[in-house]
């Protein structure tokens, strides 16, 4: 288990890191999201301390490992692999080098076992047969995937990544994505992970935490986060990602539905695969009319998040919100300046 | 030979005495190139991990060590060797010949050196160091790891190229009697207009020269990478 207890960072007395207090579990997927400048590496610096906090305590297992130095400190990080938006490899070595010289040696392994467990290494991230290749040689994505080897090599228990899709494709971000999910699940291994898209937290994200301006702003699964939570910097941020969100405004502009009750459903898990809309007409003659939304998969979760209008007389529209409410349906009203432009 | 002796007659009168000053010449470099590039490279590395907050930040001492380079790059060598003289004496006991010559150069080559290898250095990429710190490496490593090891192309180069400086300050060396081929040619070229000794002698130089970059390159393309 890692901890952070009130902690603060400050570059030259300007506070990048606030207070910020969180648990990430053993085994768990945990995202960190943000705006660029928020303070989301910096963050994560502080968790292997890479950064020693201004002020706040860093628990690893209980233990408060805020002031570790010297021996003690190199130790301690060596419980981390950690890789990088820009992959940080060593174009003077090989692939199976750059795996290689992040071995370590105080473990004091027989040089035919590091050989094996390299070999094994590569093949689990599908490199095998680049083992002999420079970095220079490689693409994005497999560059990436030889920071994992090389971050995994010494069976850590935590792997922290930093952005570690940004540098790539959809294709690569999306192998890359399945792969980390598949270590996590078979290693046991607990990840943190840094992104400003929405979509990987979606993918493989047991929690994420919003940090905006150096404060955690909101933290839960990402359906609370990026569905539920209604600050507004929040709602912002996933209006550059998520398609509803950009096509509410535009639709409510061009088809004039200003000054109408606009709902937004929040419908999860086996409600999604109900027909609530045709109810709704059946049982109050309510007539729905979606103005935008989307089904969606946030980790294990599936979730119908709609905007819609009701057609009907005010009755009707109370006893559907109330039938509605009663599926355990989550709704919001939002009026015209709620909803972000 | 006979050719040799039409083309070199004061070379061919004196070629005992060219030989040595060859291999004092020879000697001058090599011997000042395994100080100043064992001293200037950890001078270099100084300079680097004191200036990074990463690694050994400290204010002072960069500013201190920064500042010596400065001053001594800037002082021209003839007045360098001339400041140094006490210097060299308490060092090797006498103020001419090669071992003599050999003290300022060292002297001077250091801080030339030490910037450049400063220099290649920090042309490494800087989130390596990060990279390395979380792979719980401490400063030695780095330095030996990642450094040295990304920047060794760049070092043969400076290294080549600090060597052709030593050549050349080993033969302006000569001008205040330090031996080596600049020393043969004040001798005999400059105060006795024997241009042949002068020619032969600046022939000798360019093959130093062209032999220093001749293995620099041999070895970068040896690496590859
Ligand atoms: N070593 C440093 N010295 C001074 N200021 C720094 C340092 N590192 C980061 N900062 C500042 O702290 C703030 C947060 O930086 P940080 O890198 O944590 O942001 P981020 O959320 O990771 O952004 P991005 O998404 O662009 O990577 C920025 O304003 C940055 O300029
Ligand atoms: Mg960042």
């Amino acid at each position: 288990m890692l901890g952070l207890e009130n902690i603060s960072i400050e570059f030259d007395k300007n506070p990048v890191v606030k207070n910020i207090s969180l648990k990430i579990e053993d085994g768990e997927v945990f995202g960190i999201v943000g705006y660029s400048g928020a303070g989301k590496s910096t963050l994560l610096r502080s968790l292997n301390l890479l950064l020693k906090p201004t002020s706040g305590k860093v628990f690893y297992n209980h233990e408060n490992v805020t002031n570790l130095k010297g021996s003690n400190l190199k130790k301690f990080r060596k419980q981390f692999g950690m890789i990088f938006q820009h992959f940080n490899l060593m174009e003077t070595r090989t692939v199976y080098n750059n795996v290689r010289i992040a071995v370590d040696k105080k473990k004091g392994e027989k040089e035919k076992v590091v050989k094996q467990r390299i070999r094994q290494l590569l093949e689990t991230v599908g490199l095998e047969k680049l083992a002999n290749k420079y970095p220079q040689e490689l693409s994005g994505g497999q560059k990436q995937r030889v920071a994992i080897a090389r971050a995994l090599i010494n069976k850590p228990k935590v792997l922290l990544c930093d952005e570690p899709t940004s540098a790539l494709d959809p294709l690569n971000t999306n192998t890359l994505l399945k792969l980390l999910k598949k270590i996590n699940r078979e290693l046991k291994l607990t990840i943190v992970i840094i992104t400003h898209e929405i979509d990987v937290t979606k993918a493989i994200c047991d929690r994420v935490s919003f940090i905006d301006n150096g404060e955690l702003l909101a933290l839960g699964s990402p359906s609370e986060v990026f569905i539920n939570n209604t600050t507004s910097s929040i709602q912002k941020f996933i209006s550059f990602n998520e398609v509803h969100a950009r096509t509410l405004p535009y639709v409510k502009n061009k088809f004039g539905v200003h000054g109408k009750q606009i709902y937004q459903l929040i419908i999860e898990d086996e409600n999604v695969v109900q027909p609530l809309i045709s109810n709704i007409q059946e049982l109050f003659s309510i007539k729905t009319i979606v103005l935008a939304g989307g089904i969606d998969v946030y980790g294990s979760s599936i979730v119908n998040n709609m905007f819609v209008i009701f057609q009907g007389d005010r009755t009707g529209v109370k006893k559907t919100l109330d039938y509605l409410l009663k599926l355990k349906v989550k709704i919001k009203q939002h009026g015209e300046d709620e909803v972000q432009e | 030979m006979s050719i040799f002796n039409t083309l070199f007659p004061n070379v061919a009168a004196i070629s005992d005495e060219f030989i040595q000053s060859t291999l004092e010449t020879v000697y001058m470099v090599f011997v000042t190139a395994i100080f100043a590039f064992t001293i200037g490279l950890f001078l270099g590395i100084a300079l680097l991990v004191t200036k990074n907050e990463k690694l050994l930040y400290n204010k002072v001492v960069y500013n201190i060590l920064d500042k010596i380079v400065n001053l001594i790059r800037s002082i021209p060598f003839i007045i360098l060797m001339a400041l140094l003289v006490s210097l060299t004496r308490f060092i090797v006991h006498t103020t001419i010949g090669t071992n003599a010559a050999i003290v300022p150069i060292v002297i001077a080559i250091i801080p030339f050196y030490a910037r450049q290898v400063e220099n290649v250095l920090l042309d490494v990429d800087i989130n390596l160091v990060e990279t390395a710190q979380a792979m719980g490496w401490g400063v030695f490593k780095i330095v030996w790891s990642v450094y040295l090891r990304e920047a060794r192309k760049g070092i043969i180069r400076i290294t080549a190229l600090t060597t052709i400086s030593i050549v050349s300050l080993s033969a302006m060396a000569g001008v205040v009697g330090g031996g080596g081929l600049g020393n043969l040619a004040i001798n005999y070229g400059y105060n006795r207009f024997q241009n042949d000794v002068t020619f032969l002698a600046t022939l000798v130089i360019l093959l130093i020269v062209l032999l220093t970059q001749s293995i620099s390159t041999l070895i970068t393309k040896i690496l590859k990478h």
